[in-house]
């Protein structure tokens, strides 16, 4: 059984339609990324299968049972993080999780002490205020709240938005020990580094799913290869591949160079540059963030559509 | 002269030191960044310099004297989002004393600038993440201030607005203005001209990005490093 299945699932706003017929499988105890530029309907759709908003059109099963009909059981068995962490500031770590075990019932001091562990929740920090905490520690004890309960499924919205280095990679170490322990995660996130850290991820755009797949397979189904320019200045660099090529993005100080055919990018590049001491170049395979870009900025040319429905 | 500058800059709340003895220098028509752990006092750094805060030791400028040269795009989102996008505009050109004609001129070269000149009659509210964004930074050039302060203005922002909304910090740096910037992407943080860590309050690195980065593959591998 998948821990989600949709099928059609829409969800309109007035004459906005949020959430656009909408079919995804999640397997259970995968990593499951939701990505999708702002706007999209990342977050409607986690609403849906929380059983806070109710479709317009279609249906969809959390673990194996109705959002609609049986949504009160479904929320006794998942979690839900919201991007602001939704704890209450003026209250320490320990009684919001007070709070929370008194909500979902059931949580023992027991599970309570080895969920702080496992999150690397210490005395002092249960002890402080929420809103005194650095951001990664608030982001922790959230997580402490949406996990009390032993939910099997998890949705995490944009949980590391605005979290330190430090924060994130340590976060993402808990992703993977939840997965271990056989919990389904669902997890939305604006970092492609982060992505690429899921078993699979589906993009959406306007409210549809565009592409679903691993990491990888997104990537290698744009067709793209990538030229990437390392020379200084890269402020010129990028302009003056920019003007040739309205593709060209900016990775940290490398300019990339999305292409199909080209089989003289190289030359034509190395023409544009004259003048600069022998820039580095090399021909590779695109980012998961240069796939995000293509996938997003054709979506209204119908280029995502085609390469949906090539998949 | 700097446009920007710290000497010994120091801002506690209660027991809590917040910046410890900040030394700065950042000279006109600058891209500077700014980065550090959840805590180590980038946005108390910011909100000096902004004059929002008093500095409890030390001296800050511009500070509080220079408030109308600097425009301070702050954390997160500050705008009303009952007010469309047009109202925002006007009703932080009345706050800055701005004559309503030139506000209305100035409005339509901001929207235009910001992409958002289809979306001037829409709550800010409904709008995007990146969309806010861009407009947080309009409202924030309504008086043509030399001086910009971005705390981290991509945070929650797609990877396509990202690209955008450095487009746009671009053409402000090559128009000429000073520009400080705190950012959680080191990929951004790359392209200023240079670099401060902070950390605890205290600047515990300065430099270009090549240099901070030495030999690691990558800035944010360096500073994982330094400040693990």
């Amino acid at each position: 059984m998948n821990a989600i299945s949709t099928r059609g699932l829409t969800r309109r706003f007035g004459d906005f339609t949020a959430v656009d017929g909408v079919a995804l499988e999640v397997g259970s105890g995968e990593v499951f990324g939701l990505l999708g530029p702002n706007g999209a309907g990342k977050t409607t759709l986690i609403r849906l299968l929380c059983g806070l908003y109710v479709p317009n059109a279609g249906s969809a099963t959390v673990l194996g049972l109705d959002i609609e009909s049986e949504r009160e059981r479904i929320r006794s068995q998942i979690g839900y993080m919201s991007q602001s962490f939704s704890l209450y500031g003026e209250l320490t770590v320990d009684e919001n999780l007070r709070f929370y075990t008194g909500v979902y019932g059931g949580a023992s001091a027991g599970r309570v002490q080895a969920v702080c562990e496992q999150l690397a929740l210490d005395a002092e920090a249960r002890r402080a205020r929420v809103e005194d905490l650095p951001t990664g520690l608030r982001q922790r004890a959230a997580l402490a709240a949406a996990v009390l309960h032993d939910p099997r499924l998890v949705f995490l919205d944009e949980p590391t938005s605005g979290v330190d280095p430090h924060a994130r990679r340590s976060f993402w170490s808990l992703i993977a020990g939840l997965a271990q322990a056989g919990t389904t995660v669902l997890v939305t996130t604006h970092a492609m580094v982060e992505a690429e850290l899921c078993d699979r991820v589906a993009l959406m755009i306007s409210g549809r799913l565009v592409a679903v797949g691993t990491p990888a397979e997104l990537v290698a189904r744009t067709g793209l290869q990538i030229l990437e320019v390392d020379a200084q200045p890269w402020q010129s660099v990028y302009r003056r591949l920019k003007a040739r090529w309205p593709d060209a993005a900016l990775h940290g100080t490398r300019t990339h160079v999305p292409f199909r055919d080209d089989h003289e990018m190289q030359s034509t590049a190395r023409e544009l540059l004259g003048g600069l001491a022998a820039p580095a170049m090399r021909i590779g395979a695109p980012s998961l963030e240069d796939a995000f870009v293509w996938y997003a900025a054709g979506a209204g040319a119908g280029r995502a559509d085609d390469a949906a429905g090539g998949a | 002269m700097p446009e920007i500058a710290a000497r010994g800059l120091v801002k506690r709340f209660g027991k809590v030191q917040a910046l410890r003895g900040i030394d700065l220098e950042i000279p006109a028509g600058a891209l500077w960044g700014v980065v550090g752990a959840d805590g180590a006092g980038k946005t108390t750094l910011l909100r000096c310099i902004a004059g929002l805060y008093r500095p409890d030791g030390g001296r800050v400028q511009p500070g509080i004297a220079g408030q109308l040269r600097l425009g301070f795009a702050q954390q997160g989102f500050h705008l009303y989002g009952e007010l469309t996008v047009q109202e925002n505009i006007a009703f932080i050109g009345a706050v800055y004393g701005l004559d309503r004609d030139l506000v209305g001129e100035r409005a339509e070269e901001l929207l235009a600038f910001a992409g958002l000149s289809a979306h001037r009659y829409r709550r800010a509210g409904s709008l995007s993440g990146g969309m806010k964004q861009k407009l947080t930074l309009a409202c924030s050039l309504l008086h043509r201030p030399p001086i910009l302060l971005l705390d981290e203005p991509t945070t929650g922002v797609d990877p396509l607005s990202r690209r955008e909304f450095w487009e746009l910090i671009e053409q402000l740096h090559l128009e000429g203005s000073t520009i400080l910037l705190a950012s959680a992407y080191f990929d951004e943080v790359e392209r200023c001209e240079r670099v401060i860590y902070l950390d605890r309050g205290r600047v515990i690195a300065e430099g270009t990005p090549e240099e901070l980065r030495g030999a690691h593959p990558s800035l944010e591998a360096a500073f994982v490093e330094v400040t693990a």
